[in-house]
């Protein structure tokens, strides 16, 4: 059955003179679970908003086409902060159900179902403001149902959460469609998430569908036009030329890679770490209320002109660690030594854009800390690609140029070290990319880089080595490739598909793979 | 204690009006301890020092400023002459002594403000104040929630100032500004940006077409402790009444 059709749907935003939506042509049925893809900026966003009826109802702007509806949507945000309404839990459930004028008696019955059904039925006396990213998200999710509207738009729903959060989040979703018969309709940039959840599959390219059908043709498309859409199990058989039955997740790759030879070519893998230490951190302890350590026993030194990774859960001490490592937090027991300036790339991007154009972000900066020779600022603003957006406003950049302008106000220091606390957060398979040579191009001028990510995929893309921490402890700091290799918590797909195989996988990033494997027909 | 947000407006405006009201110093001396002892009454000991240590600031420069502009009194304590463009000065006692009393009758007015926070639920009123003042309740409902962003985003980005390279510890006024700058502007525009976004979830749920029809989720029922607050709020009314020559006070005379 249809819920939705749209037809011949082009949206200009007010005062636009391009279009953000161009000849769109959908359908929505029910019970169906389609995942919207597309590179940042392509449209998909505004084409949520559209189904939600959002656009142009509250933007204005100019329409032609139609969209039918026999059921409305109701949508979920990126960001959990800003659609929380309500103070308390319970309150922000009932919220959609108040604006329906709902009686009070029937609304206390079904704000306990909603929250039964996220699993935040513990939570639903607490203040909002004190709950955690991942509770907050379920938080709206659940307000969002409370809309009683059959279709449901998430839109990135878990680009800022940890990946247990993540997870979480995405299981609600399966449930609702698969058990409840919601129809969902996801955007989403960690394609390897939830590829297997979906019906359907929908790509934006240029402001217009580009493709709309099953995942297994998805796989083709995706192939045939270079995309670089697909997780990275099935770019693997992309690559080695397999475009037959490829497989979408890692249980399928495992039993797919059996119907092959496996030649590993011979490859030398050798540490170019150097000897000098950049940072040197010794029984390093700290404590917010001089009572229990959020940092216990830490030892670590960072080699010059690497690229460190740390990881772990929330609140395992990666936050606290960065604050000591860069000087913010003072008050601690051990031994804390940094041998060179340290520039800091915080998660959000937007904290350091308030000049009116790029240009001025860098001046600012430089000027504050001494440096008055301007003639580096194009050098780089080439280097990160956006000397284009030199006399832009930095607030009118999209998500992953804003983020390049805030790293090149970092750059712009001149630090010998720089420190990037989640920089993947919304960024899409191309912009992770770009970012990788950023951060190589930084090395290559013998700065050190430090990143803070939960991102499995680009940790083991990026970075040298990988300090693991939980609860406080660095309980791992060793090469990437073992770090991965091993029977541990961290895996990307890769070396999940190749773990039974050996024990010692020769590949744990995609790279890695198609350097070194090649598959034969048997 | 959480009173019903028509109960806690009707107390928090009748209190105001006396405090307007009285000019005795007296009577306005006699407010402000009785309403220190209704946030002792009520465990507010902190909220009551930061309302202080706010109201101490802007008294104190009233005291300052009052007796500076007004030339009125009889009483001369100072007076000093041909000082450059601004001439002559007088201060006499009158004036000191109604700066005084006007401190005291702001500090008054801050203290009756605040108790409407914490008589009330934040969630109950935004219910309260949508069901009368419909969509202008989405103003304050951003504004409250631009506060709570502030105080969390003030810290974080002053982090990344400082390590930007920003000295915040300057002693002179100038650099002071030149370091807070900045820091305001980044706030600002973040706090415009997440508005937009909020206003955007409040269109998402609902809010604007459901404005007409809205029920509540909690009980907004007048109830016993209701009762007793507009009580309350009868009897100082009564005392206003009683005591209205308290309302005639003139410092100058």
């Amino acid at each position: 059955m249809e819920l939705m059709y749209i037809d011949g749907f082009t949206y200009y935003y007010p005062n636009k003179e391009q279009a953000v939506l161009f000849d769109i042509n959908m359908s929505v049925k029910a019970g169906e679970f389609i995942l919207l893809l597309g590179r940042s900026g392509s449209g998909k966003s505004t084409l949520a908003k559209a189904i939600a009826g959002l656009v142009p109802e509250f933007y204005g702007g100019i329409v032609s086409g139609q969209i039918l509806r026999s059921e409305d949507a109701s949508i979920l945000f990126q960001d959990p902060e800003n659609q929380l309404l309500m103070s308390s839990v319970d309150r922000e459930i009932a919220f959609s159900l108040e604006n329906k004028g709902m009686k009070r008696e029937e609304m206390l019955i079904r704000v306990q179902e909603i929250a039964q059904l996220v699993g935040i039925e513990n939570l639903s006396r607490q203040k909002t403001m004190e709950l955690s990213g991942g509770q907050k998200q379920k938080v709206a999710f659940a307000g969002i149902l409370s809309m009683q509207r059959k279709i449901i738009v998430l839109d990135e729903p878990t680009s800022q959460l940890d990946p247990v959060s993540a997870k979480e989040i995405l299981e609600i979703a399966k449930k609702l469609n698969e058990s409840l018969g919601y129809t969902v309709i996801m955007i989403e940039q960690r394609i390897e998430r939830c590829i297997d959840m979906a019906d359907r599959i929908i790509f934006m390219k240029d402001f217009k569908i580009s493709f709309d059908g099953s995942k297994e043709d998805f796989a083709i498309y995706s192939s045939a036009n270079d995309l670089d859409f697909l997780p990275p199990v099935a770019e693997f058989f992309v690559n080695q030329g397999i475009m037959s039955d490829i497989p979408l997740n890692v249980i399928d790759a495992k039993k797919r890679i059996k119907d092959f030879k496996i030649n590993i070519l011979s490859h030398e893998t050798k540490s170019e770490l150097s000897d000098e230490h950049i940072i040197e951190i010794r029984d390093l302890h700290f404590s917010y209320d001089k009572s229990n350590d959020v940092i216990r026993h830490i030892s670590m030194d960072i080699p010059k002109g690497s690229i460190i990774g740390i990881m772990g859960e929330n609140g395992s001490g990666k936050s606290t660690l960065l604050n000591l490592i860069t000087g913010i937090l003072k008050d601690y027991r051990g031994y804390v030594n940094v041998k060179g300036k340290i520039g800091f790339l915080s998660q959000n991007p937007s904290d350091y854009l308030f000049n009116d154009t790029v240009e001025d972000e860098l001046k600012f900066t430089m000027k504050t800390n001494g440096i008055l020779n301007y003639k580096v600022i194009d050098t780089i603003l080439e280097d990160l690609d956006i000397l284009e957006h030199k006399y832009s406003n930095p607030r009118d950049l999209s998500g992953g140029e804003r983020q390049r302008a805030a790293i090149a106000t970092v750059l712009s220091m001149n630090s010998d070290i720089i420190i990037l606390d989640e920089p993947t957060r919304g960024l899409d398979r191309s912009l992770k990319r770009r970012l990788n040579e950023v951060i190589h191009k930084i090395r290559q001028k013998g700065k050190t880089v430090i990143i803070v990510t939960h991102d499995v995929e680009f940790a083991a893309a990026t970075c040298d080595k990988i300090a693991v921490l939980s609860a406080g402890r660095l309980v791992e700091f060793e090469d990437t490739n073992k770090i991965f290799n091993k029977k541990s918590y961290y895996k990307t797909q890769i070396s999940e598909m190749l773990e039974d195989l050996w024990d010692n996988p020769p590949a744990v990033t995609l790279k890695d793979a198609d350097q070194y494997i090649r598959l034969e027909e048997i | 204690m959480i009173f019903n947000p028509k109960s806690a407006v009707v107390f928090v405006i009748t209190l105001l009006g006396a405090m307007l009201y009285f000019e005795h110093p007296v009577a306005i001396l006699t407010m402000d301890i009785l309403l220190i002892a209704f946030y002792i009454i009520f465990r507010q000991s902190k909220k009551l020092k930061t309302v202080t240590m706010f109201s101490l600031y802007t008294s104190i420069l009233i005291i300052i400023i009052n007796p500076l502009v007004n030339q009125g009194g009889s009483t001369e304590i100072l007076k000093l002459r041909a000082i450059p463009f601004i001439g002559s000065i007088r201060i006499t006692l009158e004036a000191v002594s109604f700066g005084i009393f006007m401190g005291f009758k702001l500090y008054g007015m801050m203290m009756i403000f605040t108790i409407y926070g914490f008589l009330t639920n934040s969630d109950d009123s935004f219910a309260f104040f949508s069901s009368i003042a419909r969509k202008s309740s989405l103003t304050v409902s951003m504004s409250v929630n631009i506060i709570h962003r502030l105080k969390e985003e003030v810290v974080r980005v002053k982090d990344v100032m400082i390590l930007r390279g920003v000295n915040f510890s300057q002693k002179s006024l100038s650099g002071k500004i030149n370091a807070y700058t900045p820091l305001l502007k980044v706030l600002l525009i973040s706090a415009l940006e997440g508005s937009l976004q909020r206003a955007e979830a409040l269109e998402a749920r609902g809010f604007s077409e459901g404005i007409l029809k809205r029920t509540s989720y909690t009980d907004l029922s007048i109830k016993n402790k209701d009762y007793m607050m507009l009580w309350a709020s009868a009897a100082v009314f009564i005392i206003v009444i009683i005591f209205r020559s308290y309302g005639e006070y003139n410092f100058f005379t």
